[in-house]
């Protein structure tokens, strides 16, 4: 008993030790012992009263201890009433005013640093804000209404396929009627259809077909006229069709009298009966809307079309209970239909979650957080850059520091003094660096829409959040600590015993292997990326100039594709039959009055147009696989007539071998240099992937019966490959049409809809090009990785070039000393300078030999071009480090020998 | 508001905190170590002003660095104590300093006499 007392007084007073030794040394030195004395004796008379006593006592000087701590560290309670009696400002404060004066001075007065310095900051900060920004819009997105966080979305998971069983009509109308945690349930599904009004252009829409609850659910407020209602889903009932502010505004003209207007949406004639304001988009991204008729009596369980099903939590419902719910409601389920069930697991998500194609665990959650190391780490290694800078530059007023802290400047100022420079540095910076953001952000998503037109949710909001500039200004200030702090504390080690050492040639000061480390390894990621931003460029530009192989800009191309009516899953292959076979039929009539028009001189349809990027498949010769990898492309029987290319050898495709047993093929010059090894290709047979399906048309053996000019088969018209084409009549299968036209292609292209919508309302027409601009088409998309590359490679280039000097320009300073003496000593001026420069140099050269390594490894520098931007890269470097060296060799040269000698 | 003193020209803003002032009239008796003074101001605030420790030392380092207070050896009466103890003891100007707030704390009493518990107020 008496031990265990003991042994709990002894952890007492450590816990009362380890609470004095929180309050800052100064305070420590002048009163621990008596603290601690004063505390012990308190302790005791507390313990006299028993275990409450003692319990009393930690209750209330633990926190008397803490904050306690806390105050003296920032500064002291007392700062205030010093100044008001002009005192001597606390020694202990963390950052005064002083520093940041001092600090903007020191801004101003080195100027190369604070650009350097700065702009790197701001970029680390931009990178790390815009990461955070993605993080926040991807993990803890919600809709912009009211109660717009309770929003669920249900759907039944496939456990056996690890996939979401979309086919769920049966069960939304069984959750509708059963789930008691859950309201205002409906259904959603998109199509692309054409909306053909009488005046105005037509053209592709997507539309979304969803239930009527889901505008009492968003609440929101038409802008004219009404939303749908249930009365709109009844079979029977007038075809209705609800647009947004902005189609309104602009297809429509903002028509006043917009409502009851007559349009049709492919097939069929809606009425518009309302309008919805520019900002609503539910369910993702959708500008118009018609009622979902669902007729689940159509299709068995387990069938129908493809929906999403979404609802809001009835009040005082949680997620959890709603889950427990639909788990309970799909175990019956299980038991009742298990040939349909059995591995339906139902789920009940977060709205916004469900747009994830899987679903969001812990771990992605904690993946995706993690992320933000990722950034922190990235913004440590630039300011470490900075603090390199910082350090160099420190080091050059050695003297000054030393004398300063002879003076009684303590460590502590010193190192203070350059954090709060580099606050004031860090404060533009973030500036900057949110304001990069902000619009880099605005950028990303104008690429991605115009990528991936409308898909972008519409509740992803383009500005930054409250929580980013947050963020952004916790990263500042961990950035200025580190490019701040860590020089401080290198310069001001042991400054007092250097106090001695320090003459004006030099000092103990030197930059450790680790930083040495870190510029070799900098040039070396600065010439890598200095490779792919040229390669990048390089690719882009012969993307702009390719040569089509025909004459391009005579031609307009356009992607057809035709409505899919809804199919049971269970007939789904004699409806794709149909659906095919009507296709060719209404193909076929596109291609019949194309070709009859006057503005026309020939049309034919292709699977991949000219200039298009497209995959690589294997290919067999006489059943031997090759390791070449061809371009196939299916194309009508008059596509090289029509493109005006003339065949090389054998014949042209006829109308003949489109029948069922005639299997040929038209290969390129290409293919017959990379496949046939030049030796004549006509009569040989081919096959295609390695599909041994005979209903596969690849899969069947092919015979080469002509060789055509070449056409540019990718975007990249370096990347040669064998091209192979395969007869096909128009169809959607081979969905290009490419339009021989007399005069602008573009004038043809209203003309062009307007014949497709005329042989059928269902055929959709995409992206009329020119075909010259068919290649371009990605332009967008390089043209942003060219600029993230060029800034990125910029900024790394910058600051290890400034490294380099910085460093470079101290290591040869801290010799001045040393060269002086051996010139006293009667060395060689040749050889001195040539000894100075060997291991800057070294370290250069090693940077640019890791550098190039990974390129040779991987065959980038085989572009001459590229390796020459290299080589021009590196003689850039070299010449910065000889840059570096000059000023102080000059200046070490010219110590005069006795002065040097005086040193020691 | 700062008190001038003849002597030295030093002001010192007023109104001092209460802890300051009750350690200073707990020092007014004699010179104290640490502990003995926390129960000395108990004392002589009558239990009403109970200082903890880390509160006592940082308002002890601000009135040694003011020169209210000075560090003195221990007492030839408390030769029994612990030698290591560190004994503090008011100084001149800390006294006047604690006169003048005295002085303004009987101000103030005196203006407020009139006024809220005197009284009572009529138009």
């Amino acid at each position: 008993m008496k031990q265990g007392k003991e042994g709990n007084d002894g952890r007492e007073s450590r816990l009362l030790r380890a609470l004095v030794r929180l309050f800052p040394r100064a305070f420590r030195e002048r009163f621990g012992d008596d603290v601690l004395r004063t505390l012990s004796a308190a302790h005791l008379a507390a313990s006299a009263s028993g275990a409450r006593g003692r319990v009393a006592f930690w209750l209330r000087n633990i926190p008397d201890l803490l904050v306690g701590a806390v105050r003296e560290r920032i500064g002291g309670s007392g700062g205030r009433q010093e100044k008001e009696a002009g005192m001597r400002p606390s020694k202990t404060g963390v950052v005064s005013w002083l520093d940041f004066k001092l600090g903007f001075r020191m801004l101003v007065k080195y100027p190369g640093l604070t650009v350097v310095g700065g702009l790197a900051m701001a970029f680390a900060i931009a990178v790390g804000a815009l990461g955070f920004e993605a993080i926040i819009t991807l993990m803890r997105p919600s809709l912009p209404f009211e109660g717009g966080d309770r929003v669920v979305s249900v759907r039944n998971w496939n456990a056996a396929e690890s996939e979401e069983a979309v086919r769920a009509a049966h069960d939304f109308v069984d959750w509708r009627a059963q789930l008691r945690t859950v309201e205002e349930l409906g259904a959603y599904r998109t199509v692309e259809r054409n909306l053909i009004a009488a005046a105005g252009p037509s053209g592709p829409v997507a539309v979304a077909e969803i239930s009527a609850s889901a505008f009492r659910l968003t609440g929101v407020r038409p802008v004219l006229g009404r939303t749908l209602s249930e009365a709109d889903e009844r079979p029977g009932a007038p075809r209705v069709l609800v647009i947004g502010e902005a189609e309104w505004r602009t297809r429509f003209r903002g028509d006043p009298l917009v409502l009851g207007r007559e349009v049709r949406v492919g097939a069929d004639v809606h009425t518009i009966v309302g309008v919805l304001p520019e900002a609503y988009g539910f369910p993702i991204a959708h500008r118009y809307w018609v009622p979902l008729r669902l007729n689940v009596l159509d299709y068995p369980r387990g069938d129908g079309p493809a929906i999403a099903v979404f609802g809001r939590l009835a009040p005082g419902a949680t997620l959890e209970e709603a889950q427990a719910e639909l788990t309970a409601w799909g175990d019956r389920m299980a038991a009742a239909y298990p040939e349909t069930h059995e591995h339906l697991r139902p789920q009940m998500l977060p709205y916004t979650e469900s747009l994830f194609p899987f679903r969001p665990g812990n771990l992605l959650r904690a993946g995706l957080y993690s992320t933000n190391l990722l950034f922190i780490l990235f913004v440590g290694v630039i300011c470490a850059n900075v603090a390199a800078l910082v350090y160099a530059r420190t080091a050059t007023r050695e003297s000054e520091l030393v004398v300063r802290s002879a003076l009684g400047a303590s460590r502590h100022r010193i190192i203070m003094q350059l954090v709060g420079e580099m606050l004031v540095l860090g404060a533009f910076a973030a500036v900057v660096g949110l304001l990069v953001a902000r619009f880099v952000a605005d950028w990303i998503l104008a690429v991605v829409d115009s990528e991936f037109l409308d898909a972008i949710p519409y509740w992803v909001d383009p500005g930054l959040s409250p929580s980013t500039v947050l963020y952004a200004a916790l990263l500042t200030a961990f950035a200025s600590f580190v490019a701040g702090a860590l020089p401080g504390f290198k310069v001001t080690r042991a400054s007092g015993a250097r106090l001695r050492e320090v003459s004006a040639g030099g000092g103990g000061l030197r930059f450790g292997p680790l930083w040495t480390a870190a510029i070799v390894g900098q040039m070396a990621l600065s010439i890598v990326l200095v490779f792919f931003t040229v390669y990048t460029i390089q690719l882009t530009l012969r993307m702009r100039t390719a040569d089509m192989g025909f004459a391009a800009h005579q031609y307009l191309t356009a992607r057809i594709a035709m409505d899919r009516p809804e199919a049971s899953q269970i007939a789904a292959d004699s409806a794709e039959a149909a659906f095919l076979a009507r296709g060719r039929d209404r193909y076929a009539e596109l291609e019949r009055r194309l070709a009859a028009e006057p503005g026309a001189a020939g049309v034919t349809f292709a699977s991949v147009l000219p200039g298009v990027y497209r995959d690589r498949t294997r290919i067999e010769v006489d059943g031997i696989e090759l390791e070449h990898r061809v371009q196939p492309a299916t194309v009508g029987v008059n596509f090289f007539e029509t493109l005006d290319v003339p065949m090389l050898a054998g014949r042209g495709f006829e109308s003949g071998d489109l029948a069922a047993d005639r299997h040929v093929a038209i290969v390129n010059p290409s293919f017959v240099r990379l496949v046939m090894g030049g030796r004549n290709p006509i009569g040989r047979r081919v096959r295609l992937g390695v599909s041994e399906n005979a209903s596969d048309p690849w899969g069947r053996w092919h015979e080469i019966v002509g060789v055509t000019s070449e056409l540019l088969m990718t975007n990249d018209p370096e990347l040669r490959a064998g091209g192979i084409y395969l007869p096909a009549a128009p169809s959607p299968a081979a969905p290009n049409a490419i339009v021989h036209v007399r005069g602008e292609p573009a004038a043809f292209a209203p003309r062009l809809r307007e014949i497709a919508t005329a042989v059928d309302p269902a055929l959709r027409v995409y992206g009329m090009l020119a075909a010259d601009d068919v290649p371009h088409v990605e332009m967008p998309f390089y043209m942003f990785w060219i600029h993230v590359l060029v800034i990125g490679t910029s900024m790394a280039l910058g600051l290890s070039l400034a490294g380099i000097y910085s460093v470079m320009a101290f290591a040869v300073a801290r010799r001045t000393r040393e060269i002086g003496i051996r010139l006293a000593l009667g060395a060689d001026r040749r050889r001195l300078v040539t000894s100075i420069l060997t291991r800057p140099f070294a370290q250069a050269a090693l940077g640019v030999v890791i550098g190039v390594c990974p390129l040779l490894v991987a065959g980038g520098v085989a572009s001459l071009e590229a390796a020459a931007y290299v080589l021009g890269f590196t003689t850039l470097m070299l010449a910065v480090c000889l840059l570096a060296c000059v000023v102080p060799i000059r200046r070490a040269l010219r110590v005069e020998p006795t002065e040097a000698l005086q040193g020691e | 508001m700062a008190k001038r003193t003849d002597t030295q020209m030093r002001t010192y803003p007023l109104p001092l905190g209460n802890d300051v002032l009750y350690l200073l009239l707990a020092l007014d008796r004699g010179p104290r170590h640490g502990y003995a003074l926390l129960r000395e101001v108990e004392a002589v605030s009558g239990g009403e002003v109970r200082i903890l420790t880390g509160t006592l030392y940082r308002r002890l380092r601000r009135m040694l660095d003011d020169g209210l207070i000075e560090e003195v050896p221990a007492p030839a009466g408390e030769a029994s104590a612990d030698e290591r103890r560190r004994y503090y003891a008011i100084t001149t100007f800390g006294r006047e300093v604690a006169s003048a707030e005295v002085r303004r704390m009987q101000g103030v009493v005196r203006a407020a006499a009139g006024r809220l518990g005197g009284r009572p107020r009529t138009a």
